[in-house]
C-alpha cells in the first residue's frame, strides 16, 4: 500500500472520527438531528454550502469541459463562483426567519407550511427524492471511479468502502457531523486545488504562457464560444451556463437547508463575506487545470482523469495523496448533504407526515437514522449494478431540481400572494421542461441552456397558475410581513404611527383628490 | 493582457472582482440592517 493510499484512509478516519463525536448530540431531537438544532455558525454554514454545491463535478466533469472546450467553460466557474453569494443574499435572513416560525425542518415542509397545501409536499417530496436520488446516484458513481482510478481497488469495492464511510458517520451524527465533515472538507478541497493550479501554472508559464500554448494549438480554445467556436453568437447557451451555478443552487433542498440551519439571521452577513472569498479561490481553478492538461496531457485518453493525472503527474507522493483526498472530499461533501436530505424527505415528509403524525423525539431520530441508511444502501446497490455516464446524470438531476424548486423558495419569502396552483404549476412545469430539453437536446435546435429554458418555464407557470388559486390566508400574510424583517422601529412606535399620522394622510388624499384644503 | 482575445478578457477577468466587491457590500448592508434591528429590538424592552 502507497503513502498516499495511507494519507487517505487516515483521512477517511478523521471523518469517522467527526460522526462518532456528534452522534450523541445529534440524538437529542429531531431538530437536533435534521437541523443541528439551526445553531450553525457563519464559516462553517458558508463552507458546507459551497462544499455541498460543488461536487464531484469540479474535480471531475468540470476539468473534462475545459479540457475539450477551453476558456468556454470558465463559464461555468463564473456563474459559480457567485452562486453562494447570490444565495444567501437572497435567501439567507428571510428564510432563516420563516422556517423558524413555521416550524419547518425540511426544505419540503417548509414549502407546504408556507403555502398550505399538502399536495406540494407530496409534489416536492416525489421530485426532490426521485432527482436527489439520481444525483446522489452520480456522486457515488464518481466517487467509485475515482478510488478505483487512484488507488487500484476494484470498482465495486471502492463503492462500499468509500460510500460506506458517509454513510456511517451520516447515519451516527446527522445534520452536525455533515455540514463540520464539510467544513473540513472544504478546506482540504481548496488546498489541495491551489497547490495543484499554482504548480500546473508555473508549468506552462503562468497564465500567459497556457494561452499563448493553447492559441498554438487551436485559437478556439481562447473564445468563450467553444473549441471550433461551436456555440459562436448562441447567448442562451452562454447564460444558461452562468446561470445554472450562479442561481441554481436556491433550488436545490439540500442546499437551501442550510438557511434554515443558521445560528440567527446574523450569521447570514459573515458568511456572505466567507462565500466570496471562498469562491473566488477555489471556482475558478479546476477549469484552469483542464486547461493546463491541454498542454501537459494531450494525449489523455478520459479528460475526466485530467486532475488526478496531472496530480500524480506533477506531484507524485504525498502531494497526490492531498489531491486524492481532495477529489473525494468533493464527492464525499456533496453526497451526504443529500444523503441526509433524502432522508429527511423520508422520515420527516413522509413518515411523519403521512403515517405516524404522533411518532416520539426518540422515534423520528431512530427513522430518520433509518431512513437515510436505507437511502445510502439503494444508492450503492444502484452505483454497482449500472454505472451509466456519471455527469450527464449530474446535470440532468442538479437542472430538474433548480428548475422545480427555486421558483417557489423564492417566490416563498418575495411574493406575499403566491399560492398554491402557482407553486405547484411551476415546480411540474419548470421540472419537466428542463427533462425535455435535456432528453431531446433541444439545446442545439433552439441556443437555449436546458436550465434557461426551464427557469423561464417556471417562471411563467408560476405567473399563470397563481390566477387560478386562492390567496395565502391571513396568518401566512403575517408571517411574510415578519420573514422581511424590515421593522427598524420600536414596535410600540410602530402600533402608533398610523394612529398618529391617520387623520393627516386623510386629509392630505382629499387635498389632492378634491384640490381645496379640508378642515381638520 | 495575458494574451487573452479582448471579448474573453472583458467577459471573464472582472468577475472575481465583482464578486468579492459584491460580497463587502453585502456583509456592509446586513451589518446596518442587524444593527437597526437591534436597536428596533431595544426600543421594544
Amino acid at each position: 500500500m502507497g503513502s498516499d493510499v495511507i494519507i487517505f484512509i487516515v483521512y477517511l478516519l478523521i471523518l469517522l472520527a467527526i460522526g462518532v463525536y456528534f452522534s450523541r448530540k445529534a440524538s437529542k431531537s429531531p431538530e437536533s438531528y435534521l437541523l443541528a438544532d439551526r445553531n450553525v455558525g457563519p464559516a462553517v454554514t458558508a463552507f458546507t454550502m459551497q462544499s455541498t454545491s460543488m461536487s464531484g463535478f469540479m474535480f471531475l466533469g468540470g476539468p473534462a469541459l475545459a479540457f475539450q472546450h477551453g476558456w468556454f467553460s470558465i463559464m461555468y466557474a463564473i456563474g459559480d463562483a457567485g452562486g453562494g453569494i447570490v444565495n444567501l443574499t437572497v435567501l439567507g435572513k428571510r428564510m432563516r426567519r420563516m422556517s423558524e416560525i413555521l416550524g419547518a425542518l425540511s426544505p419540503i415542509e417548509y414549502l407546504e407550511k408556507r403555502y398550505e397545501s399538502a399536495a406540494i409536499r407530496v409534489v416536492g417530496a416525489i421530485i426532490a427524492t426521485i432527482f436527489l436520488f439520481a444525483y446522489v446516484f452520480a456522486q457515488f458513481l464518481a466517487a467509485g471511479k475515482a478510488l478505483e482510478t487512484l488507488t487500484g481497488w476494484k470498482y465495486e469495492w471502492a463503492v462500499i468502502i468509500g460510500v460506506g464511510i458517509i454513510i456511517f458517520y451520516t447515519v451516527a451524527g446527522g445534520y452536525l457531523a455533515v455540514v463540520w465533515t464539510d467544513f473540513f472538507q472544504a478546506i482540504v478541497m481548496l488546498l489541495g486545488v491551489i497547490f495543484l493550479v499554482f504548480f500546473g501554472l508555473a508549468h506552462v508559464g503562468g497564465l500567459s504562457g497556457l494561452n499563448e500554448s493553447l492559441a498554438a494549438i487551436d485559437p478556439s480554445y481562447l473564445s468563450i464560444w467553444g473549441k471550433d467556436y461551436v456555440y459562436l453568437g448562441q447567448w442562451g447557451v452562454i447564460i444558461g451556463a452562468s446561470l445554472i451555478y450562479m442561481i441554481g443552487y436556491m433550488g436545490l433542498p439540500h442546499v437551501v437547508v442550510r438557511h434554515m440551519s443558521m445560528k440567527s439571521t446574523k450569521t447570514v452577513k459573515t458568511a456572505t463575506l466567507w462565500a466570496a472569498v471562498y469562491n473566488q479561490l477555489f471556482t475558478y481553478s479546476p477549469y484552469l487545470l483542464g486547461m493546463i492538461g491541454i498542454i501537459l496531457l494531450p494525449n489523455l485518453s478520459d479528460p475526466e482523469m485530467v486532475i488526478p493525472t496531472l496530480a500524480y503527474t506533477l506531484f507524485p507522493g504525498m502531494l497526490a495523496a492531498i489531491l486524492l483526498s481532495a477529489i473525494m472530499a468533493a464527492i464525499m461533501s456533496t453526497s451526504d448533504s443529500i444523503l441526509m436530505q433524502a432522508g429527511t424527505i423520508l422520515s420527516r415528509d413522509i413518515y411523519q407526515r403521512f403515517i405516524d403524525k404522533n411518532a416520539s423525539h426518540q422515534k423520528m431520530v431512530l427513522v430518520s437514522r433509518l431512513s437515510v441508511l436505507l437511502a445510502g444502501v439503494i444508492g450503492v446497490l444502484v452505483a454497482i449494478i449500472q454505472p451509466p455516464k456519471v455527469f450527464d446524470l449530474v446535470v440532468f438531476a442538479f437542472g430538474t431540481l433548480g428548475n422545480s424548486f427555486m421558483v417557489p423558495y423564492i417566490a416563498a419569502v418575495y411574493w406575499k400572494n403566491a399560492n398554491k396552483a402557482g407553486v405547484l404549476s411551476s415546480m411540474i412545469a419548470g421540472g419537466t421542461s428542463n427533462i425535455l430539453w435535456t432528453s431531446f437536446g433541444w439545446e442545439s435546435v433552439t441556443g437555449i441552456h436546458p436550465f434557461l429554458a426551464g427557469l423561464i418555464i417556471s417562471i411563467i407557470a408560476m405567473l399563470i397558475g397563481n390566477r387560478f388559486g386562492t390567496p395565502p390566508s391571513e396568518r401566512i400574510q403575517e408571517i411574510f410581513e415578519e420573514a422581511k424583517g424590515e421593522r427598524l422601529l420600536p414596535k410600540n412606535v410602530e402600533k402608533n404611527i398610523s394612529k398618529d399620522i391617520g387623520p393627516e394622510a386623510k386629509v392630505i388624499s382629499v387635498f389632492l383628490k378634491e384640490g381645496h384644503p379640508v378642515r381638520g | 493582457m495575458f494574451h487573452f482575445p479582448a471579448e474573453t478578457f472583458w467577459l471573464v477577468v472582472p468577475w472575481p472582482f465583482i464578486w468579492l466587491a459584491m460580497g463587502i457590500i453585502v456583509y456592509f448592508k446586513f451589518k446596518r440592517d442587524d444593527e437597526l434591528e437591534d436597536q428596533a429590538k431595544k426600543g421594544d424592552e
